[in-house]
């Protein structure tokens, strides 16, 4: 740091108080000048150090105080002589006789045995005294008589004789108010130690069932019923005690008890008295309620019928061997078994009921073999007469049956037996005499026609079958016979139906079947087009079909068709259904006011149940058909790609040009124009327009071309024909040549092309749907000229002439321009 | 409260050095920076590396004791 010197700029204090008080700042003093920081801290140390000091001295000081107070404490306390200070007297003699330490000494132990003495004698003075008063107070003493009837924790045992034993009050709860006892603590220790020791030599079995009788074996309890396993003793019995009391009897415990014989034998005398008493019936405790107790009953025992004899008598009825015997015998059978059976309980006993079933089955089979023969027999004597004497029979039998009662036992009678056996038996019959019948039945109906009122059956498959039927029908009606043979008889008046419907059949041959296909062919074989049109819808329809115009329908097609009146069908059903539901809603919503809500709450959800599982059911064979198709302006069916063009075009708001419309107006117009046109012709009518030319010029031939040129040929008699009426000689000329009836050789050149499969058949120029139709040119060709037939102009000619029409036809025709489609020519 | 010596130096030949307060603010001391070097107080800045001291604090709290040279402008 430089000096004051070199700062120019530094001012005095007072310079710069006076600048300060100027600023209106406060002036700055010299006092206040700042206190070294260091000796500050020095001076407080120095504070600090010199308090400590004076703590310590007065601390000191305390102390000092303290301890002189102690020492005059003490030495107030310790009065007296002590043992090394001699007394006072003493010194007093000893300065008196003047003796030495010696002398001093053995006058000390002298004094000391005589002080000795003084005190023992003072002693027995004392025990003398006190025993004096004793006796004098009669104090009570606590002795034995006071501690008689204590009782003691140990058994007497554990005392051995000649040894001391203290006993001690045995800690006890305060509110148990139990007895005081005594107890050695080295006693009771060596006796726990005893029992731990006994319990572990146990083992790990300490405590636990074993399985083995040997700690449950006790010779002494032989024969008495022991409750629990001995380890449970000590929970139920408590704990064992051995103890005596004071001053009391000697009690003999219970384990000295055993080994004294006197004691065994009481005991064993007790026991046998226990096991000798016979009475048997307390101990035996049952659940069940006993003779005597409340609410005891006792169920009569129902005796049961004997049931064996009806079955038996039964069996005895229906002997195999019996069973040969004419009708009257069968008949006398259920007879018998019916008046057992109304005695008898049938639904007691299952194994009978299965017996007598099995038997009557066999019984009935019996009969209905029988039956057969006998029947074959009858036929083979006669038929007429066979027939006659089966319906006796069967009626005599179903009067027997009817007589016999109509209850289940009248079926054993008759020889109608249901089971699976003879069902199916029956079944493979009615199969196999079906198909015959059917085969048969013209001969029948033949023989119908023919008036004979014997009707045979020819085949005799099942030859009952229709006389049981019938039978079923006289003798059932109750329609006890059971479903199986109603079902049958139904079946065999179908026969029967089928039978005569056959006839009827056979006997007229012209069904609509059977008819319908001539009649078609006759129409297609006479296919002349737009001829049947005229004759009504279905004429129109086969010439449709002929045309290809309409596809004849596929399998599949029927069976869409098919699926889709199904479909109809079942929309019907449904619609029905629903308007069923709103029917019955209304009702209940009429009913509504009788009802009450819960009701009417249940009934719906009943109702919600029942539609929701009809709904379920209708819809088990829904299949639904979708075929989309689409369909253009004009009506046509639009392709897949067609249809996408149109939507195309709707959907951008803009069609195809004009060329590509044009074309397709064409496309359009001569599928129309094909449409319309005659089966057997192209859509111009140029096969109708050879055919009149053929017959015109009477030559199946017509020449296109000649030469390499491919230039038309020049037919005079044609162009004559155009020109000028015709004349005779060209007639003539022409007639010629048509009866020549060769292949054209009029001109010098041969033909290039030659057509002469041209179908000769004479087409219906003059037709309606040539004549309202009439095609329109191809685009870029001149329609055809002088066309239209001519009329003979003259009515005088001959009929021979008249029948050869001319018509003038120009072949070739004249090219305007280059056709849409044409390719390009060659140059 | 303290009477404590500050230099200030602007390094172009003034260097002076003032007797203030600690509890003065840096406002106060630039007054007597002018009074001494004659200059007006609001056209001093005085700063410590790259700290401007503001004229409303203390020269205490900003820890300036005695002896400490401030950078005047």
């Amino acid at each position: 740091m430089s000096g004051n010197t070199t700062w120019k700029e530094s001012i005095s204090l007072e310079e710069t108080n006076k600048i300060r008080v100027s600023l209106g700042l406060k002036p700055l003093s010299e006092t206040a000048a700042p206190k070294d920081a260091d000796a500050q801290a020095h001076d407080n140390f120095q504070k600090r150090k010199d308090q400590e000091a004076a703590d310590r001295e007065s601390a000191a000081l305390k102390a000092r105080i303290d301890k002189a107070r102690n020492a005059k404490e003490r030495a107030r306390r310790l009065g007296g002589v002590g043992l090394g200070e001699a007394e006072e007297g003493e010194d007093l003699v000893k300065r008196e006789e003047g003796g030495d330490d010696g002398a001093d000494t053995k006058a000390w132990i002298k004094k000391q045995k005589k002080r000795a003495k003084e005190l023992a004698a003072k002693r027995a003075k004392e025990l003398d005294e006190m025993e004096k008063r004793a006796a004098e107070e009669g104090l009570a003493k606590y002795g034995e008589e006071d501690l008689k009837g204590i009782k003691v924790a140990h058994g007497e045992d554990d005392f051995e004789e000649g040894e001391e034993t203290v006993l001690t009050l045995k800690d006890s709860r305060v509110l148990d108010d139990e007895d005081d006892e005594l107890h050695n603590l080295n006693i009771s220790e060596n006796t726990k130690t005893a029992e731990a020791l006994a319990l572990k030599k146990k083992g790990r079995t300490a405590g636990q069932y074993t399985g083995y009788d040997d700690d449950e074996f006790d010779p002494t309890k032989v024969g008495s019923a022991r409750g629990v396993l001995n380890k449970y003793d000590e929970e139920i019995l408590g704990k064992e005690e051995s103890g005596f009391r004071l001053g009391s009897a000697p009690t003999v415990p219970k384990g000295e008890k055993k080994g004294k014989g006197k004691g065994k034998e009481e005991e064993q005398e007790e026991k046998e008295r226990v096991k000798l008493s016979m009475d048997y019936t307390k101990s035996f405790n049952t659940d069940y309620l006993q003779e005597g107790d409340v609410g005891f009953k006792v169920k009569k025992k129902k005796k049961r019928p004997p049931t064996r004899v009806p079955s038996s008598s039964l069996a005895d009825d229906i002997d195999p061997t019996a069973m040969d015997v004419d009708s009257p015998a069968t008949s006398a059978a259920p007879t018998l078994t019916h008046t057992n059976l109304d005695e008898t309980n049938l639904i007691d006993d299952d194994d009978l009921q299965a017996s007598l079933a099995r038997s009557r089955r066999e019984a009935s089979k019996k009969k209905i073999l029988e039956m057969k023969k006998r029947k074959e027999a009858l036929a083979a004597a006669g038929p007429g007469e066979g027939m006659e004497l089966d319906r006796v029979k069967e009626e005599s039998d179903d009067e027997g049956a009817t007589g016999g009662g109509g209850g289940g036992g009248g079926d054993a009678d008759d020889v109608l037996v249901l089971d699976d056996t003879s069902e199916f038996v029956r079944n493979i019959t009615l199969a196999a005499a079906a198909p015959p019948a059917l085969r048969t039945n013209g001969a029948v109906a033949v023989k119908k026609e023919e008036g004979a009122q014997s009707v045979m059956p020819v085949i005799k498959a099942e030859p009952e079958d229709v006389p049981l039927a019938e039978l079923g029908d006289g003798a059932l009606g109750g329609g006890e016979g059971g479903g199986g043979w109603g079902a049958a008889r139904e079946d065999g008046e179908e026969s029967d139906e089928d039978m005569a419907m056959g006839g009827i059949d056979s006997v007229v041959p012209s069904t609509a079947e059977d008819v319908k296909p001539k009649v078609e062919d006759d129409e297609i074989g006479g296919s002349s087009g737009s001829v049947l049109v005229s004759k009504g819808m279905a004429s129109t329809l086969s010439l449709l079909r002929h045309q290809g115009l309409i596809v004849p329908r596929t399998p599949e097609e029927l069976e869409r068709d098919r699926v889709q009146k199904e479909r109809e069908a079942w929309l019907a059903a449904q619609r029905k259904r629903d308007r069923e539901r709103e029917e019955e809603k209304q009702r209940s919503r009429a009913a509504g006011s009788s009802i009450d809500q819960q009701q009417r709450e249940y009934e719906n959800r009943m109702r919600e149940q029942r539609d929701a599982q009809a709904t379920l059911e209708a819809f088990n064979n829904y299949k639904p058909n979708v075929n989309l198709t689409y369909h253009d302006e004009f009506g046509r069916d639009q392709t897949p790609k067609e249809a996408w063009k149109q939507l195309s075009h709707s959907f951008h708001g803009k069609g195809s040009g004009s060329k590509k419309t044009e074309k397709r107006l064409a496309k359009i117009a001569a599928e129309q124009k094909a449409r319309a046109m005659a089966s057997g012709d192209t859509p111009l009518n140029t096969a109708a327009a050879f055919a009149a030319r053929a017959e015109r010029t009477g030559s199946a031939t017509m020449v296109l071309s000649v030469g390499n040129k491919g230039s038309a040929p020049i037919q005079d008699e044609m162009l004559t024909n155009l020109n000028k009426p015709k004349g005779k000689g060209k007639a003539t000329s022409s007639s010629k040549l048509s009866t020549s009836n060769t292949t054209t050789t009029n001109d010098s050149a041969p033909p290039s092309a030659v057509f002469n499969d041209i179908p000769m058949r004479p087409l219906p120029i003059g037709s309606p749907s040539s004549a309202t139709a009439s095609p329109a040119p191809r685009a870029g060709f001149a329609p055809v000229r002088g066309f239209a037939p001519e009329e003979p102009s003259s009515r005088d000619q001959s009929p021979m002439q008249q029948e050869k029409i001319a018509i003038p036809m120009q072949v070739k025709r004249k090219a305007q321009g280059e056709a849409n489609g044409a390719p390009a020519a060659k140059r | 409260m303290t009477l404590i010596e500050v230099i200030a130096n602007d390094r172009l030949g003034q260097k002076v050095r003032v007797k203030c307060d600690s509890d003065d603010t840096v406002g106060d001391l630039k007054k007597l920076i002018a009074a001494q070097t004659g200059t007006k107080p609001e056209k001093i800045v005085l700063k410590k590396w790259y700290t401007i001291y503001k004229d409303h604090i203390t020269l205490s709290d900003y820890e300036i004791n005695d002896g400490m040279s401030l950078e005047m402008q």
